[in-house]
């Protein structure tokens, strides 16, 4: 196999394996008690040190829960509030990531996820995408993020993306472009459809979308779902890795809580593009000459297709 | 399993008819047939959702009426798996009239089960009340009969320290088939999601006794009374309609063209819109800023 040779020759030129040892804290925060879920994350953290974890990623609004509603602005996390500074001082010595309600300063309010690494906030990501159909209600709760950016850490260069995020392909398809050689996937998803091979169950989707954007991206891609319940919801967990090329690393049960820790073989992000280069061969100026026309046509179809073109004669 | 007996009675499966239209209702249809529950996967959230939610109110206990039908069957082995059967009181509150099959199959299902069990008695105060209105329907009286457990299964919760468990399905909640204020109350309820031909298949799949998944379902109000007969219509027939309305969204003329009878389809309509009422909360009279139930909207599970 080349991949094999390729292996050998890299270790002979001082380019040996490289592992990462992941924790995925799959919890069931307490709905709208950050206290209780400070203690909480820094119970699991200290558990993940034991283990000699390198990188320790929760779910989505881990620090505050799901299904606020009017708690939204109780639980908010600012730049000076002593939770959220807790969480990042506690990074020293590994990498940690936990979703948490970002009050900025003009008031708005953020589904966000920080990253930080010994001790220091690398990168916050918001929400882009809220969810607000069905039973999401977040666009009444949450202003939506401007930015979609890959960020380096000392373990490579990641992205994060939250929940509804990665129904939208345009948002991966950003962060491999930026150059993310890892997708965190945070989430806080209710089970939706107990059949099974449903099409319609969402778990489903998931592990399509991940398993695909693993593929075609060449990339990590990290789901950490939460557990537990909030007002009849039921969070599904089964939290999952999967490498570069669609090979599932890692997967942690369904509805379970606990620390579920799995190593990563960093390299193979390379190896895969290598065999695979879609990443070279893709093109961003024939992707962005046709958004542009494409959006230059909506604006000359006119506010609506109702208006008769004839009546104005 | 009721749905697989239909399935089997019904079995010469229709050719598939030649025209394209025909083919793809044909596959519509047979793809509801084809599902299968993932009763695994269902088991496991309903009873871990009894568990958290009983002991995030700080309880670890449970009480339910018992009725001998298979909704009541199946939650009894849904509270005994999540909280012991020690931590669970089936309650049995049959009235004079009722069928001895019922209190019979009640029996069974706390034997079968290991749960607790009290037995009431509801004559006597039914017979009171309605000793002052002897001209009271048979509906009258079998709601109040509805309420008057209800109010026990509230009176045994305190003095209990146990959580009220639900046991309507979602076919009964969506036809508005149960009394508001009566079997309709409970604290949480884990099958109000799901139909009743999906009550039988995870009822079948724990282990629930065949001769209570198999009976013809009855509220048991009155002498010989049974669901379908009163609805007029079976819970096979009205669930893959509810499924093909409600869960997969089709509208009046696409269920028509799938094969329903319109008259079927009004029906269904108007039982789903009339019972509305049933599936919510009092209205309240908006007159401040910030009402209760309007725009003051926090969780139930609030720092729980």
């Amino acid at each position: 196999m080349t991949t094999k040779t390729a292996t050998a020759m890299e270790s002979a030129a001082g380019q040996g394996l490289r592992s990462l040892r992941l924790g995925l804290g799959q919890i069931a925060p307490k709905l709208g008690d950050v206290q209780a879920n400070l203690e909480l994350h820094l119970e699991t953290l200290e558990r993940a040190r034991t283990q000699k974890t390198e990188m320790l990623l929760f779910p989505e609004l881990s620090l505050a829960g799901y299904q606020l509603r009017d708690l939204v602005p109780d639980v908010a996390q600012d730049r000076r509030s002593p939770e959220l500074l807790r969480l990042v001082r506690e990074s020293r010595g590994l990498c940690l990531g936990f979703g948490f309600v970002e009050e900025a300063a003009d008031h708005r309010f953020f589904n966000s996820y920080a990253f930080c690494q010994d001790g220091r906030l690398v990168h916050v990501h918001r929400k882009a995408y809220l969810p607000t159909y069905g039973l999401f209600e977040e666009g009444r709760l949450y202003a939506a993020g401007e930015h979609i950016r890959a960020f380096d850490t000392r373990l490579g260069r990641l992205g994060v993306v939250l929940c509804e995020d990665l129904w939208h392909p345009s948002v991966l398809y950003v962060l491999s472009q930026d150059g993310a050689d890892l997708v965190v996937a945070a989430a806080a998803s209710p089970l939706r459809g107990a059949d099974v091979g449903e099409e319609h169950s969402n778990v489903d989707v998931w592990a399509t979308a991940l398993k695909m954007y693993s593929q075609l991206f060449g990339c990590f891609m990290v789901l950490v779902n939460r557990v537990g319940f909030e007002d009849g919801l039921s969070f599904w967990g089964g939290s999952r890795v999967l490498a570069p090329g669609g090979r599932s690393c890692f997967e942690a049960p369904l509805l379970e809580a606990g620390l579920f820790t799995c190593e990563l073989d960093w390299n193979e992000v390379r190896r895969t593009r290598v065999s695979d280069p879609t990443l070279r061969s893709e093109r961003l100026e024939l992707t962005l000459a046709e958004l542009h026309r494409i959006r230059r046509e909506r604006r000359q179809a006119g506010p609506s297709e109702l208006v008769d073109p004839e009546a104005e004669r | 399993m009721k749905s697989a007996q239909a399935a089997a009675k019904g079995g010469q499966e229709p050719l598939v008819p030649a025209d394209a239209h025909g083919a793809m209702v044909h596959r519509l249809r047979r793809g509801y047939r084809q599902r299968r529950l993932d009763v695994d996967l269902l088991r496991k959230v309903l009873v871990a959702f009894i568990h958290e939610e009983v002991h995030k109110v700080g309880m670890r206990r449970a009480v339910l009426g018992v009725s001998g039908g298979v909704d009541s069957a199946l939650v009894a082995t849904l509270a005994a798996e999540a909280l012991s059967p020690e931590e669970v009181c089936g309650i049995l509150m049959p009235y004079r009239t009722s069928n001895p099959r019922s209190s019979a199959d009640a029996e069974t299902v706390v034997r079968h089960t290991g749960i607790r069990s009290l037995r009431l008695d509801i004559s006597a105060q039914i017979d009171a009340y309605f000793a002052g209105h002897p001209d009271a329907t048979a509906l009258q009286r079998g709601n109040k009969m509805a309420r008057e457990r209800m109010s026990i299964l509230y009176d045994r919760s305190a003095a209990l320290g146990a959580l009220v468990l639900g046991t309507s399905n979602k076919t009964e909640l969506f036809l508005g088939y149960g009394t508001i204020h009566g079997d309709l109350a409970s604290a949480i309820n884990p099958i109000g999601d799901l139909y009743k031909t999906q009550v039988w298949a995870l009822a079948a799949a724990m282990g629930v006794p065949a001769a209570i998944v198999d009976k013809h379902p009855t509220a048991d109000l009155w002498e010989g009374q049974t669901d379908e007969s009163e609805l007029g219509f079976t819970y096979d027939e009205v669930d893959e309609l509810l499924h093909f309305m409600v869960e997969r969204r089709y509208r009046h003329t696409e269920l028509v063209e799938l094969g329903f009878a319109p008259a079927f389809v009004t029906r269904v309509e108007e039982l789903v819109t009339r019972s509305q009422y049933k599936r919510r909360m009092p209205l309240i009279a908006k007159v401040s800023g910030r009402s209760i139930t309007h725009d003051f909207r926090y969780p139930r599970d609030w720092k729980r």
